[in-house]
């Protein structure tokens, strides 16, 4: 499984996106905001537990997090760089 | 509009004890809020300096396991309140009470023991629905015709003196003892550090370097009168309750808008409530817990509102730390000293102020003050303010 | 006091969704109270849904059901809630109690509050009127009532009114723990009742008095007191009881513990059959009677 499988699998799962399969969500789409799958700012805390608990990265400043969680490719990139 | 009087004032905090201990410590500048070693980490927080035990021997109540600390508080506050008032049958009292823990601080109890797989007393949650609270509180004080809890998270002690101020006011009661209480929990603490709102440092409310709040714990209550009432009781008026409203933010479950469309609502429907227009309110108690969304929403709908007229404001929060749903009782405490004493209390901890306004005032100040507001926001939009005016 | 009519109401229960007055669908001889959860997803939006537990999505399906039967926006949303978010509550309290270090997740933390329901209700319509939670134990729909007859007076004339409990497996541990008798805990229910009331439309059903007593007499000397007052012949009136039915009291009863089981504001389903009862004519008057161990709540309906 690639990592961009599964941040989305972790993304589902912890963020009860209960109607959303992993092939539903692609790589470059917007996470948040209207235009994108619609995640707000409870799921922005919820992104950073999970960066936390499942893949060891940690992000202090949820207001950075906007821009780190643009997209599931973002998220990717920022795990690869801050991974222990 | 009938004149609601305010006639007993009780409080407790990380300050201590009593109305007249709590202005003498803000007066002075006194901070509340201690570091604390919790789970190997230190924190910031507004404890208040008593035991369990204590608190019962204080109250005068018997200690118990089983009784929770929220109505521990709530009891010392309460008696205080109510002073040497009588409750009499032939003028019909009420006992409205803001809590948003209750006995959490026992049911989590049950939850650590499970946690370690140990087996939990299932006799601690006897006291975890808000309503055994406040049932205790009242019970422990005398016999009041009408009892009632409000749970709208940090708001919910302003919206029972505003219950209250009603209840007068529609004639069905004489005598309402209104105001809130909350202990200090895991749960709480936790939640807000889930939230990333708790500041691990001591909480800078309306500072352009603010990180969030720092909890505290208390209980406050008002005794609030009918002229009926007062001529029966003899009770000296301190302030009158003179505006009230409470309206919904409905922007974000636990955020604020950015405008706080709710807190600018809940401002103008207070002072249209006693006929106020905003140059006329000489200081606001601000809701001010120090995180980033609540000083700015909270700003902008004062400046929305107040215009040019922005009046003098401050929290108190960084003296007692955010004392949750006790914290528009405990503030309104103040606000009502504040008319007394002719005194508008600075901002604690305030190093960058957010706005270059002279209104957000960075020290106390003694000033001819005829009306004050004092604001509470909570989770879920709520959002409160009330009007207190010179007798 | 003054009346408040009552133009509609949505209740979710062991009954499944209700909506209207009607009495054609009661399921009677239920053996257990679990509420029936409806399509929740054909009135609230995905995104929001997901985070919520079953009493928020009890709260708000009959919230917003009842909203998109009027044009009009509320002046206040008000609810009563005995227990308020326990899932949400337990859920939170074992993340806490499991872990010693770590990030917590904060949804069920920002779910738990006691007024995530009525502020749901308002952040879905975008509401920005008077919100207020009560939380009284066996009274909470009654002092939520008390505040919506307040607020008409003040001028707020179109009052969505509310309440929910749910229920979660620890109750019944708890109980057993406590040495409740299984009887007693299969008994235990769980429900939703909203309703549209209006200050200044009239409608052919009303509230027309209520009382909450802390310290009540006997409850059938309370409701001889309160249908003297109100002027109610008792063969007109139908009792409608949340827990067990009331002795010595020469009146039509029924518990609606028998349709969807115990909880704290169960009379608030209780007005729901009430109105149904009246809008079938079947009586002149409905009187709910909630008692608690040393006190009771009593709230009258009639037909105009």
């Amino acid at each position: 499984m690639s990592l961009q499988e599964e941040i989305k699998k972790c993304l589902i799962e912890q963020l009860s996106l209960e109607d959303l399969k992993p092939e539903d969500i692609t790589d470059d789409q917007p996470l948040f905001g209207e235009e994108g799958i619609g995640l707000d700012s409870i799921d922005a805390l919820e992104i950073i537990v999970i960066l936390d608990n499942h893949f060891g990265v940690v992000l202090d400043n949820p207001e950075s997090g906007k821009e780190v969680f643009k997209s599931v490719n973002a998220l990717a990139d920022y795990i690869v760089k801050n991974r222990p | 509009m009938t004149k609601i009087n305010i006639t007993g004032l009780g409080v407790v905090s990380a300050l201590g004890i009593s109305a007249k201990h709590h202005f003498n410590q803000l007066k002075s500048g006194m901070i509340g809020i201690g570091h604390y070693l919790r789970a190997e980490q230190y924190f910031y927080a507004g404890k208040v300096p008593f035991t369990n035990q204590q608190l019962s021997e204080l109250g005068q109540v018997p200690f118990s396991d089983y009784t929770s600390r929220t109505a521990l508080l709530g009891i010392l506050a309460a008696k205080e309140a109510l002073g040497k008032t009588a409750l009499d049958p032939g003028m019909p009292s009420a006992f409205i009470n803001g809590t948003t823990v209750g006995g959490m601080d026992l049911s989590e109890q049950y939850f650590e023991a499970k946690g370690k797989g140990e087996q939990g007393d299932a006799a601690l949650f006897q006291m975890h629905d808000l309503g055994a609270n406040s049932t205790y509180i009242a019970e422990n004080l005398g016999d009041f015709q009408y009892i009632n809890t409000i749970s709208t998270a940090c708001s919910s002690s302003a919206n029972a003196i505003m219950l209250g101020a009603q209840l007068i006011h529609s004639g069905e009661f004489h005598r309402v003892l209104v105001g809130g209480t909350d202990a200090l929990c895991n749960f709480t603490i936790e939640g807000f550090k889930s939230l990333m709102i708790y500041d691990t440092h001591l909480c800078q409310p309306f500072d352009v370097n603010r990180r969030g709040l720092n909890l505290g714990e208390g209980a406050a209550y008002l005794l609030l009168e009918s002229e009926e009432s007062v001529k029966q009781s003899g009770n000296r008026c301190f302030a009158r309750l003179s505006g009230w409203a409470n309206r919904n933010d409905a922007f974000h479950n636990t955020g604020t808008s950015p405008e706080g469309i709710g807190a600018q609502q809940a401002m103008c429907a207070a002072l249209d409530t006693v006929g106020l227009k905003p140059d006329q309110i000489s200081y606001i108690n601000a809701h001010g817990t120090g995180t980033q969304n609540n000083d700015s929403s909270e700003l902008a709908a004062m400046e929305a509102v107040f215009g040019d007229s922005l009046p003098d404001f401050s929290s108190t929060k960084g003296a007692t730390g955010h004392t949750l749903a006790a914290s528009g009782a405990i503030e309104a405490v103040f606000a009502v000293q504040s008319l007394l004493q002719n005194y508008a209390f600075g901002n604690f901890s305030i190093a960058e102020p957010m706005t270059a306004s002279p209104s957000l005032l960075r020290k106390a100040v003694s000033k001819e003050i005829q009306h004050v507001m004092s604001n509470s926001f909570g989770f879920g939009g709520n959002s409160t303010s009330l009007i207190f005016s010179k007798n | 006091m003054q009346k408040l009519y009552i133009h509609h109401a949505v209740s979710i229960s062991a009954q499944g969704l209700w909506e209207g007055f009607c009495l054609s669908d009661l399921k009677e001889k239920l053996q257990e109270f679990q509420a029936t959860d409806p399509e929740y997803k054909t009135v609230i939006p995905v995104m929001a849904l997901r985070r919520m537990s079953k009493i928020t999505k009890m709260a708000l399906m009959c919230g917003l059901t009842i909203s998109k039967t009027t044009t009009l926006d509320w002046d206040a949303i008000i609810v009563g809630t005995g227990l308020g978010n326990l899932a949400d509550t337990e859920k939170f309290l074992n993340l806490i109690s499991g872990s010693a270090t770590g990030l917590n997740s904060p949804t069920a933390f920002t779910q738990s509050s006691h007024n995530t329901l009525s502020g749901q209700i308002a952040l879905q319509l975008k509401n920005h009127g008077y919100n207020m939670t009560h939380v009284q134990r066996n009274f909470s729909f009654e002092s939520a009532l008390k505040d919506a007859t307040l607020q008409s007076q003040f001028g707020m004339t179109n009052i969505l009114l509310g309440a929910a409990d749910e229920h979660i497996p620890l109750l019944d541990s708890l109980a057993r723990e406590a040495g409740y008798g299984e009887a007693d805990i299969s008994g235990f229910g769980e429900g939703s009742s909203f309703f549209h009331l209006s200050a200044d439309i009239p409608s052919e059903i009303f509230v027309k008095d209520s009382l909450i007593k802390m310290k009540a007499q006997t409850p059938s000397e309370e409701i001889d007191a309160f249908l003297l007052k109100n002027q109610v012949d008792r063969k007109s009136c139908l009792l409608l009881t949340t827990a067990d039915l009331i002795s010595n009291c020469d009146m039509d009863q029924r518990s609606v513990a028998e349709l969807v089981g115990r909880y704290m504001t169960s009379s608030g389903i209780a007005m729901h059959l009430g109105c149904s009862y009246l809008s079938e004519q079947a009586y002149q008057h409905v009187l709910i009677c909630a008692t608690s161990s040393s006190g009771l709540g009593l709230t009258l309906l009639s037909h105009e």
